[in-house]
């Protein structure tokens, strides 16, 4: 006891929610998908008994051993207890105690790293409906509280709570299996395990609703899962690098996002030195291992997007036109409205902000985009770089409407005084 | 340095888990770190002695020839004993200054502080 903690400081950021975490998924793997809630029960309990021990006496050197050997302990008393009631599984129930009651000290980091894997296709299983999944994932792969998954979510714990219980249910209906699928079936799996990791992140990343700290460790977490995906044998395809890139790299400019007051800052206005350059360098790796094998996923063309900020000294030395080409790319890929008004800002870059207002007439669907503040402030950008004051701030109102964050609507509050202090260019239209 | 007697005196901790149950993960693990590193800078000064945790379970036993045993009150009440401490002190004042430090106090604890009797006669 002790040796791993000669000091309380050194104790690993949050060691009970990834620890327990683990232990969840490795008593799920030999439990049954069934007993979820009996493996969340017991880790729950176990990590009460750990604060009760490691307050007094530092935390021991293998805590998840720890965890688990107690962990175990508990749900060997619970299935006993349940079995006086239910003495049909005589066989399963018999091996269920093996394992049980076998020492925990033979846990590894590959067997966690394989556990949590299959966990990750349990909780990101297609059945599930997607706030589902990205609360089931929180709660069992992340640890975190139906409150906490509240705060990440803007919603009620009641909410979140209702939310597992149908997740769990439906695991036990459809007696999902704890595996990573076979080969026939991987890659679309595969897929809808990176998109629920890929929309983990954005609730993260997009600007801070709710509580802050819990928002940055979503994307934290989806980093630490997806890179768990991308050193798994089974699982490191290239469209897995190539997401892990891009969460990097946008990742390592989320402080600069802000400044001191919490005011929302344009790309041109933040600090590039509060980039992280560490994250920044592994997310060109990630992008290079990426580019191994011919296929081009969109998190690739979006990861080089990224890149290309990334690597510009300063906001003048962006490389426009290498970002519209691959805009470009990106939008014959998804096809998608709001790709398409993204690339608007690259057009105007390259080419003024009059052909970024065409490039945004000229989307097909734009009737989509109408109830988009981030649309309206576009076009706010575009009119006040044209000096059309007027036509600016009517766009900024409508973006200020329709954007829901404080942080966002004092944004567009600023960019309205400013069109506002400067005269109106009636020369030319 | 027989001028400045010093004395022992135990810390019993109660209580202090009857809230745990809704903490999360995150929570338990700030609770365990605030609490650690009070008892580690103490052990540091030299002034704390032992920290030990007690488990839950508990027998009560009690009569002639024991001839009653019962579960107690339960772990979750707030008599129920975590665990406790001893620590180095001058005077019962000096002892009480130091258990005013936990953090336990955060968390709905409780310390009773009591001097460990002598068999001295200094």
């Amino acid at each position: 006891m002790g040796g791993a903690n000669d000091s309380a400081g050194h104790v690993a950021d949050h060691l009970f929610r990834h620890e327990g975490a683990k232990v969840v998924a490795t008593l799920t793997a030999h439990l049954g998908t069934h007993r979820l809630q009996l493996a969340e029960d017991v880790v729950q309990e176990a990590l009460l008994r750990a604060l009760q021990t490691w307050s007094y006496r530092g935390v021991p050197d293998n805590p998840a051993a720890w965890l688990t050997q107690v962990a175990k302990n508990l749900a060997l008393n619970a299935l006993q207890r349940e079995q006086r009631w239910n003495q049909k599984q005589d066989t399963i129930a018999a091996e269920h105690a093996r394992w049980l009651s076998a020492p925990a000290q033979d846990m590894t980091h590959e067997t966690f790293a394989d556990d949590t894997l299959r966990m990750m296709f349990v909780c990101f299983h297609p059945e599930l409906a997607v706030e589902s999944q990205t609360a089931l994932a929180l709660r069992t792969l992340c640890g975190f509280s139906p409150a906490e998954i509240a705060a990440a979510f803007l919603t009620s714990e009641t909410a979140v709570a209702k939310r597992l219980v149908r997740a769990r249910q439906r695991i036990r209906e459809l007696a999902l299996p704890f595996a990573v699928p076979d080969a026939a079936e991987l890659s679309t799996r595969l897929a809808g395990v990176l998109h629920t990791l890929y929309l983990l992140f954005n609730e993260g990343y997009k600007a801070s609703v709710g509580d802050r700290l819990v928002r940055e460790e979503l994307c934290e977490e989806a980093i630490r899962l997806l890179t768990l995906v991308t050193q798994h044998p089974s699982t490191q395809e290239p469209r897995a690098h190539a997401l892990l890139a891009l969460m990097l790299l946008n990742a390592a400019r989320l402080d600069a996002r802000t400044d001191d007051a919490g005011n929302l800052l344009r790309l041109h206005e933040q600090d590039r030195g509060a980039w992280n350059k560490a994250m920044i360098q592994r997310g060109i790796l990630c992008l290079h291992q990426a580019s191994q094998g011919n296929t081009l996923s969109e998190y690739h063309i979006e990861a080089s997007i990224a890149a290309t900020h990334c690597l510009a000294a300063d906001a003048s030395a962006t490389d426009w036109p290498l970002i519209l080409h691959l805009y470009d790319q990106l939008l014959a890929l998804t096809g998608s409205p709001v790709t398409a008004m993204n690339r608007a800002v690259a057009v105007a870059k390259v080419h003024g902000p009059q052909a970024g207002l065409d490039a945004l007439d000229n989307i097909a669907n734009r009737s989509v985009l109408e109830g988009n503040h981030l649309y309206h402030g576009m076009r706010g950008t575009f009119a006040a770089e044209l000096g059309q004051a007027g036509a600016a701030v009517a766009h900024f109102r409508q973006a200020a409407k329709l954007a829901l964050l404080p942080i966002e609507r004092d944004f567009f509050a600023r960019r309205i005084e400013e069109c506002e202090a400067k005269p109106e260019n009636t020369g030319r239209v | 340095m027989k001028n400045t007697p010093t004395n022992q005196y135990m810390f019993l901790v109660k209580g202090a888990s009857c809230q745990d149950g809704g903490l999360s993960a995150e929570q338990m693990q700030a609770k365990m770190t605030e609490v650690y590193a009070w008892i580690e800078g103490l052990t540091r000064k030299g002034v704390m002695s032992a920290a030990q945790p007690l488990t839950p379970e508990r027998k009560l036993l009690s009569g002639k020839g024991a001839s009653i045993i019962s579960d107690g009150i339960a772990a979750e009440s707030k008599e129920a004993i975590g665990g406790f401490f001893i620590v180095t002190a001058a005077t019962m004042d000096e002892a009480v200054a130091i258990a005013r430090t936990c953090p336990m106090f955060n968390y709905g604890g409780q310390l009773e502080v009591r001097q460990m009797a002598r068999l001295d006669c200094d």
